[in-house]
């Protein structure tokens, strides 16, 4: 009994200090910013595929939606800035900020840079290794409120159809599997954005966050005041 | 009980229902940036009617769907979709009215009654 309590503890202890070791997200900003209504700007393609970017493009506002924030109907704000001369890709990011604020009443924007994008073939669904970055700009300060790099690899389930297993296979490098593979590489990638202003998450998420941040603040300055009472201690017994 | 019972089981199909549909946007929305024409713009306008019509639709959707009215000369309709998408979601104002401007008093918006000859369809078909 005494052994199973004992190893207990060390499962307990062990989690413990992975959990301890994670590096914690700054969402200070963020937080701070509260950003709302997000433009998406396109996306910045450094990969050979044609296809990917516009079924990133197509499929990114629903994750956001979902997560809580009123996005901008994305092909109408492509339209809207093409007009205006600016088109997706590294131009875009020298642009002033300000602007999309002034002129669209966008409280952030959103690029997303897709680095690699590489078919997978599996003998029962369709997939790929996708490299992404995510970026979210505040457009008063043009700060980076949040960001996530990733490699992620997502695959189309067609479990439990055969017919649809061997036609998913066959058919890969078809249209549909492209959104369905944005759809999905979309819904991990944001997966770590904060829930937004109109999710009903948002507050609960909000306080959890400055909470934590309070604790590891008070923490830190715990540690710093010993160090410095440790200090002079040290330095008297190390001298001559 | 039973009332509870129905709801947990309903529950799932509420929600793919919901995925259902933005599955179906999703796919026309890709359509359009992949080869904007005038059967594809239909087409979204016809999926984001029929979500207007089950009920309340997510921000950003309302505005949209009067965007592709516009393009697709229904003015009328446009209209209704800006102002409808204005008062439910008031934080969208400054960007409908761009939009409206955009669609509705531009000199462009005059050739947009024939889609396939807009100067966007051009500039989508050139990169997509």
């Amino acid at each position: 009994m005494n052994q199973a309590r004992w190893l207990l503890l060390c499962i307990i202890g062990v989690f413990a200090s992975c959990q301890a070791n994670r590096p914690v997200a700054d969402y200070d900003r963020f937080y701070e910013r509260q950003p709302k209504t997000i433009l998406v700007l396109g996306v910045v393609n450094e990969t050979s595929s044609a296809e990917a970017p516009a079924a990133f493009a197509s499929t990114i506002a629903s994750p956001l939606i979902k997560r809580g924030y009123v996005v901008l109907p994305v092909l109408p704000s492509v339209d809207l800035l093409r007009s205006e001369g600016i088109y997706e890709g590294e131009q875009i990011t020298s642009a002033s900020f300000k602007a999309f604020r002034d002129l669209l009443g966008a409280d952030a924007v959103l690029q997303v840079t897709l680095h690699s994008w590489d078919t997978v073939y599996l003998v029962f669904a369709s997939g790929v290794e996708v490299h992404m970055t995510y970026r979210l700009f505040d457009t008063e300060t043009g700060e980076v409120l949040w960001e996530d790099t990733a490699r992620r690899t997502v695959q189309s389930d067609s479990s439990g159809h055969p017919i649809a297993a061997i036609i998913n296979a066959a058919v890969t490098a078809m249209a549909v599997q492209y959104v369905e593979l944005a759809r999905l590489a979309n819904a991990e990638g944001l997966r770590t954005l904060p829930a937004g202003p109109v999710s009903q998450a948002y507050n609960a998420e909000r306080e959890r966050y400055l909470a934590s941040e309070a604790q590891r603040k008070a923490r830190k300055a715990e540690e710093e005041k010993r160090k410095a009472t440790q200090q002079p201690a040290t330095s008297t017994t190390s001298a001559p | 009980m039973k009332i509870a019972a129905l709801l947990v089981c309903a529950l799932p199909f509420t929600v793919s229902c919901v995925d259902m549909k933005w599955q179906r946007y999703d796919d026309s929305q890709y359509a359009i940036a992949l080869a904007p024409t005038d059967e594809v713009y239909r087409k979204h306008t016809e999926v984001l009617a029929s979500w207007q019509k089950q009920g309340p639709m997510p921000p950003g959707l309302a505005a949209e769907l009067g965007y592709y009215y516009a393009l697709t000369g229904r003015p009328s309709e446009a209209e209704q979709c800006y102002a409808a998408e204005v008062s439910s979601h008031p934080e969208l104002t400054v960007f409908v009215e761009v939009l409206r401007r955009f669609t509705l008093e531009s000199p462009a918006s005059k050739q947009a009654e024939s889609p396939t000859n807009s100067p966007e369809v051009e500039a989508k078909k050139v990169s997509p």
